[in-house]
């Protein structure tokens, strides 16, 4: 696993396409082990752009290959390590499924658990992409502002830098076990909903960009805008003006997330 | 008091004022003894609690975030060492969690206090905060950071820079080989990067890159380390030197302008 790994790759001529879920990934990972294709890109299929000279396999998913593949990961790596590959997985970002193979070979190769080795550019970098999901986990977990709506379910809706739906839902599950909700991702086009027993995946069918604020408005809950007010009021009075630090702020809630902040609408 | 302990994740027993001169000055009425008393009562509580909790599980839960305290900078004229003195007493003693230190706003016009409008020592603040962490996650002696000799923390740099250009003699340490309380002590690399250090060396040696990926700054670090058989800085470097070099590559929303113009050497 050097570093000259990544340039072969980009000269490659193998090409797997998936279907954009982890098992695709890790079905062509198993593709890419069989027919010895340590090399190959891995990629999804909608978003291909065709390259000339290259040989194109399309990738079936199939939950048995795939889960070969990750009972050999847990034989060699630990839970938390395991859990970084999802995260990576969920990032989105272009160079995932180059991590993540490469990650895969390594640690499958290795005698000895390798999560810890820094010095290697995959471990480092799905240590830091994992990270950096992480991070948006909790903010999601901070920044979602629920709206209760007449039918007494509260609708929150946010635009996350990753598709952290998944990560936070048992978060939500079992912090407000109690009252139904829905969390919507408007960037990804889905949502959680949890109807008191379980969390669902749903997509709801009106094209909620075409909503303005006044139809929001008209399908609250009577006591809602009260309590928006309120909420508004507790921030302004808990504000020390003499203590004001921007640069911390931001850093802290930066302006991306502010969209959807009750606090910060006026 | 024991009441809040049983909803409370954490409790706080801010003693404001951090010296007893200070007390005096301000608030005559009150007696410093009387405000340690409550830490201390939380303190034996909870470790009693916890060790009720050790035999019967269904034990109450009892602050098991633990406690912390605050006090007011800047008000009653103390020195960085009386503060952080007290601040390290109240670790060791009453096993707190977080010591909070907060620049005084300025309310009344009392005489004996700041003027209404005088600016709150944020920076002086910060420097607390850094002094504090060096103690809880650096592994230093607060001793070694404030002492007769330097009583107040630099303003214009952080105390762990301030150490290390006191004890130029400890450097450069070895990344690849250095024990972790060493690596600690490097301006530039923090906690996360000592074990990100510690745990890949196992796997081969490393070089200025590797730290670079890692997510070191660098060119502060620079200075103080070598790696693979390899220094960074001259011998022949001043310790005024690094500190202008360390201060002009920084950007700080509290760095004065008047940092003092590169010398050539």
């Amino acid at each position: 696993m050097n570093h000259s790994s990544s340039i072969v790759s980009k000269f490659s001529s193998v090409i797997y396409l998936y279907d954009n879920t982890f098992e695709g990934l890790l079905t062509s990972i198993y593709e890419g082990y069989v027919q010895k294709n340590f090399q190959a890109i891995i990629t999804i299929k909608e978003a291909y752009i065709p390259l000339m000279f290259a040989d194109i396999f399309t990738i079936e998913t199939n939950a048995d290959k795939a889960s070969r593949v990750w009972k050999g990961l847990v034989k060699k790596l630990s839970p938390g390590e395991r859990n970084l590959l999802v995260k990576c997985f969920l990032s989105e970002l272009p160079q995932r499924e180059e991590i993540i193979f490469q990650y895969v070979q390594y640690a499958l190769s290795s005698t000895i658990n390798i999560g810890s080795n820094y010095g290697n550019k995959y471990v480092l970098e799905l240590a830091q992409i994992g990270k950096m999901v992480g991070r948006e986990k909790h903010r999601m977990e901070a920044f979602v502002r629920f709206q209760k709506l007449k039918d007494e379910t509260y609708y929150a809706v946010v635009e996350p830098d990753f598709d952290v739906l998944p990560l936070i839902s048992s978060h939500f599950k079992g912090r407000y076990a109690d009252q139904k909700w829905i969390i919507y991702d408007l960037k990804r086009k889905y949502g959680i909903a949890y109807d008191l027993e379980k969390v669902n995946q749903i997509k709801l069918d009106f094209e909620l960009e075409t909503i303005d604020a006044d139809n929001v408005v008209a399908a609250y809950d009577i006591e809602e805008v009260l309590y928006q007010t309120l909420w508004k009021a507790y921030f302004n009075s808990v504000n020390i003006k003499e203590r004001k630090n921007m640069k911390l702020h931001l850093r802290s809630m930066p302006r991306r997330y502010w969209k959807y902040l009750t606090e910060k609408m006026l | 008091m024991y009441e809040a302990g049983l909803y409370a994740d954490r409790l706080s027993v801010n003693i404001e004022i951090p010296t007893e001169q200070g007390l005096k000055l301000l608030a005559p009425e009150k007696n410093r003894a009387d405000m340690i008393k409550p830490m201390n009562y939380l303190t034996n509580k909870i470790i009693e609690i916890k060790e009720e909790k050790k035999v019967f599980k269904k034990a109450p839960v009892f602050a098991p975030a633990g406690q912390s305290t605050q006090m007011v900078i800047g008000a009653s004229g103390e020195s960085d060492k009386d503060i952080m003195y007290i601040a390290n007493a109240f670790y060791n003693k009453f096993n707190l969690r977080r010591v909070y230190y907060s620049g005084y706003v300025p309310i009344s016009s009392d005489q004996r206090l700041p003027a209404i409008g005088a600016s709150v020592p944020f920076l002086r603040e910060n420097r607390l905060y850094q002094t504090d962490w060096l103690l809880r996650f650096y592994e230093f002696d607060v001793k070694e950071i404030l002492n007769e000799q330097h009583p107040q923390l630099d303003l214009d740099i952080d105390p762990k820079l301030g150490w290390a250009l006191r004890n130029m003699s400890v450097f450069p340490i070895d990344i690849n080989k250095a024990d972790r309380h060493l690596m600690l002590r490097i301006p530039g690399i923090g906690t996360q990067s000592v074990d990100k250090i510690c745990a890949a060396r196992k796997f081969g040696r490393l070089n200025e890159e590797h730290l670079r990926k890692m997510g070191v700054a660098f060119n502060r670090a620079k200075y103080f380390i070598s790696c693979d058989r390899q220094t960074f800085k001259s011998n022949d470097i001043s310790e005024n030197h690094i500190k202008k070099y360390v201060l002009a590559e920084s950007t700080s929303k509290y760095r004065k302008s008047n940092v003092g113009q590169l010398t050539l050497f």
